[in-house]
């Protein structure tokens, strides 16, 4: 049996007197989308900033395919396979989006402590930039700063960007956050159009889309684990269903 | 300003006694030292006060806190040139410091709050160039002489046979109750609990109906006020010229980055251990090390205890806490 | 890269009037023009780490100086060649960079600011009590030669210097759109968004620190063969913060800006200070208003040089 994608033991985080995680254990195979649910205050982005590597945690482990990353900074996790979408879109607004993704790329080739080749003339980047674009639906041949793209173009950039590397492990934080049913839902056919065979965690409120892409569902309310199972379970279970999907309960 | 006047400026505005080479390392001498590394050190306090506060609730740095020190000795020596009462004088001396503050703040500095550092750094260095330029017009290039007022002229015999000066003496305690004075308006009373509250959250505060624009006002004022009374007290001390405010002024910023801003606490202990720190490497120093490295060692020590203190401290830690 | 022909042959002109002064200029104006070519390859190093990279350095004078001394403690020992010295002044800036850079950008923003300050100063102090090396008086250096070249005619060392200057501005135009250049301002225009794409955030500013800090090296090298001495005033924080002056003068976000700063700096300087010793009661505001009244402040002057690929 091969490595869990994603394995999480005992994780637990203290903010001066808060305990925001409180005993995570969690592990993902490859290939799965794992869903991250629960109430705002829950511990989900702590949580995500653990994995991301943007914050240590006070004990516990986190590995990624096999390998112990639980002291790698960010930057590290990132070589290592970890992509990333945040819940506030974050791109690089002064650039087209065609070098956004093109710098997404170049961080996958090793170190660029290189100096002399215009970095916008090396062919492999363009064109591994332009084939993402082209899946998730962007234009490469804009050439205005991204920073004007509207906002579900900002999120579809942001996929553009997790992907090219070819990511182990895809951290999305929040997609559909801001984004109206129309929009919500394109996002999902796209997600799983590109997302698939991929490794991803989910956050997310809107649970629909939890539904509609998870493999299977973890549900986190003050800190703790409160179940993690297949979508069905968690909906079928009442205990879950009053004390967090409520009135926002799918539509079975 | 050729080379060697710049640098020749060293060393003259801080008020450092230096040593004797021939005075031996008695534990009179030792105390002397430690004495005046007090006496900088809460100068140093009165100057960094302001920057840490102006950094912490505005955001704003400010270069042009020198020329406040440089303006409150110019304007005290002119005033106990003038009316021959020395205490007069500084009252006088912070007084107009602050009002020259306060123009500043409400025609230009206003305006830079919400600017970039870099913004900011530039106006007001272009600020502290001009106020070295405008001095020497007004008041001349030759450095004025302060005398130190009669009453506090004499010395205090601290041990047998070995006496330290009472001016000293008092402008250290004067610093200390200053120093006091703002602790317990930062930390008791209402003014002060907001100035803490805004340096960790200013649209917080403002969003509880505090006019922030007058709380940046007065903020302001008290850092310029105290810069404009340590230079004043300085005064007697020091050759009070041009440019006097700027050494003092990169010092305070080494107590900034040591002593971080989250407390006026942090800002005293850390304006104390550079007082000391200087005076004591200057007088130890070039006596344990010799006079070629000793006196190169002596003024740049308290440089190496920002780089010690930078390299144990975790990456970007105080960063985080500064927006 | 796109360059619009005018903009491009606007540059050639420019650099061509430069190249021009010493044969129709005095040999007083020729000297003004390579003070002017000096300061602007330091200033050059200044613009990468400000204008492309963000980070505020108030200490480049630091390296300037190291570059200085670097020359004239080779000059006591009898070594006089540039072909030796000067690659020795560009090492000796990139090591003093690595050393304050990797202290200084340990933390951010004014803090950065603070410390870059306070370190540059260090060396000021520094420079100034070692009585061995002069003392505030500085060494004397004889001017270097070129090869066997002698470099005494004021002309002839000129030309090095510009053909340096054309070199050092050359190399930032290929750092800049490199590779490299393409991280730093990646990590200017979103330094969290950087870091999660997998660069060491840290590692690249450094980096940019220590090349920055060679230029500045360079520049006080020809400083100091200039002079024929190197004194402590070349570490002074006020040569620091004239540095970013001169970035900001000719920064419209460009390569060619921080050049065009220091010859628009050295020019304000010797009309104005013709007029009056108080040269700074006037250029202090100037700086002032400039910062005041350019909207958005003088940063997004610089920031259109950030994510673009205009040079």
């Amino acid at each position: 049996m091969s490595n869990p994608m994603l394995e999480i033991r005992n994780l637990s985080k203290w903010f001066g007197g808060l305990l925001a995680n409180n005993d995570i254990s969690l592990s993902v195979p490859p290939g799965e989308i794992h869903a991250v649910i629960g109430p705002n205050g829950a511990g989900k982005s702590t949580l995500i900033s653990q994995i991301a590597g943007e914050l240590p945690p006070t004990s516990g482990t986190i590995a990624i395919d096999g390998l112990d990353v639980t002291g790698l900074p960010a930057h590290q996790r990132a070589k290592l396979g970890l992509a990333r979408c945040f819940q506030i879109t974050s791109i690089f607004p002064s650039f087209s989006a065609a070098e956004n993704v093109a710098i997404a790329a170049q961080a996958t080739q090793g170190h660029s402590y290189r100096f002399w080749r215009p970095a916008d003339s090396i062919s492999e980047l363009n064109q591994a930039a332009a084939e993402v674009l082209f899946q998730v639906g962007l234009d490469s041949g804009k050439t205005r700063n991204a920073g004007s793209l509207s906002h579900g173009e900002h999120r579809q950039l942001e996929i553009a960007m997790a992907l090219v590397g070819r990511p182990k492990l895809l951290l999305l934080d929040e997609p559909t956050a801001g984004m109206g049913r129309e929009e919500s839902q394109q996002l999902v056919r796209l997600l799983k159009e590109v997302g698939a065979g991929q490794t991803i965690i989910l956050i997310e409120h809107d649970i629909d889309a939890v539904f509609a892409l998870a493999d299977r569902i973890t549900v986190l309310a003050n800190g703790r684990v409160l179940a993690s199972d297949v979508p069905a379970a968690i909906r079928a279970s009442p205990a879950i269903r009053d004390a967090y999907l409520g009135d926002d309960a799918p539509r079975s | 300003m050729s080379a060697s006047a710049r640098s020749r400026r060293v060393g003259f505005c801080l008020a450092w006694p230096i040593a004797d080479v021939g005075d031996e390392m008695t534990a009179a001498l030792f105390l002397e030292q430690l004495v005046n590394g007090m006496q900088l050190g809460t100068m140093l306090f009165l100057m960094s006060a302001g920057l840490t506060l102006t950094f912490g609730v505005m955001n704003f740095l400010n270069l042009t806190h020198g020329s406040f020190y440089m303006l409150g000795a110019f304007f005290a020596a002119t005033m106990a040139a003038w009316t021959g009462n020395f205490l007069f004088a500084v009252i006088l001396a912070i007084i107009c410091t602050l009002l020259v503050g306060a123009l500043l703040d409400l025609v230009i500095f206003r305006h830079l709050y919400n600017r970039s550092h870099l913004d900011q750094v530039l106006a007001t260095f272009g600020l502290l160039l001009a106020f070295n330029d405008l001095v020497i017009l007004i008041w001349g290039r030759e450095p004025l002489f302060v005398a130190i007022p009669p009453m506090l002229s004499g010395a205090i015999e601290i041990s047998p046979g070995n006496s330290y000066p009472l001016y000293r003496l008092v402008i250290t305690a004067a610093g200390l109750a200053t120093a006091l004075l703002i602790w317990l308006l930062i930390t008791r009373t209402r003014l002060g609990m907001l100035i803490r509250a805004g340096a960790s959250n200013r649209e917080m505060v403002g969003a509880l109906g505090v006019n922030i624009a007058i709380l940046f006002s007065l903020v302001f004022g008290l850092g310029a006020a105290a810069a404009g009374f340590a230079g004043a007290m300085t005064g007697p001390l020091i050759a009070v010229q041009t440019e006097m405010g700027d050494e003092i002024l990169i010092i305070a910023f080494v107590v900034v980055v040591v002593g971080g801003i989250s407390s006026v606490q942090g800002t005293f202990v850390a304006s104390l251990a550079i007082g000391i720190v200087d005076t004591m490497g200057r007088f130890l120093l070039p006596k344990l090390l010799g006079f070629t490295v000793g006196p190169a060692l002596a003024s740049m020590a308290i440089y190496v205890l920002m780089a010690v203190i930078l390299l144990t401290r975790p990456r970007g830690s105080i960063a985080a806490r500064a927006h | 890269m796109t360059r619009s022909l005018t903009s491009r042959a606007a540059v050639g002109l420019f650099l061509l009037a430069v190249a021009l002064v010493p044969l129709i200029g005095n040999s007083y104006q020729t000297r003004l023009a390579t003070i002017a070519l000096v300061y602007g390859i330091g200033a050059i190093g200044l613009n990468l780490l400000v204008g492309y990279g963000g980070m505020i350095s108030f200490g480049h004078a630091a390296f300037f100086g190291i570059g200085a001394y670097t020359v004239a403690i080779l000059g006591l020992s009898g070594l006089t060649s540039t072909v030796v010295t000067l690659p020795c002044a560009v090492a000796a800036g990139v090591i003093g960079a690595l050393l304050i850079g990797a202290l200084s950008l340990r933390m951010t923003g004014a803090y950065f600011i603070m410390i870059t300050l306070a370190f540059a100063q260090m060396l000021f102090y520094g420079s100034v009590a070692i009585t061995k090396f002069g003392g505030d008086e500085g060494i004397a250096t004889p001017r270097g030669h070129l090869l066997g070249f002698d470099l005494h005619n004021g002309t002839a060392f000129f030309y090095l210097v510009f053909a340096i200057t054309l070199a050092t501005l050359y190399l930032s135009r290929r750092i800049v759109a490199s590779r490299f250049g393409r991280v730093l301002r990646a990590i200017n225009d979103n330094e969290r968004r950087a870091v999660s794409v997998g660069y060491n955030a840290y590692a690249y500013k450094l980096i940019a620190f220590a090349i920055a800090g060679g230029m500045a090296g360079l520049g006080g090298a020809l400083m100091a063969n200039l002079n024929e001495y190197a004194a402590p005033s070349l570490f002074h924080w006020i040569l620091s913060g004239e540095f970013l002056v001169m970035v900001i003068l000719g920064g419209l976000g460009t390569l060619i800006g921080p050049l065009l700063g220091a010859i628009l700096f050295v020019l304000l300087q010797t009309i104005l200070s013709a007029y009056t010793t108080y040269w700074m009661l006037i250029l202090g505001p100037i700086m002032l208003l400039i910062v005041m009244f350019s909207s958005g402040g003088v940063v997004l002057l610089l920031k259109r040089a950030g994510g673009g690929s205009r040079v």
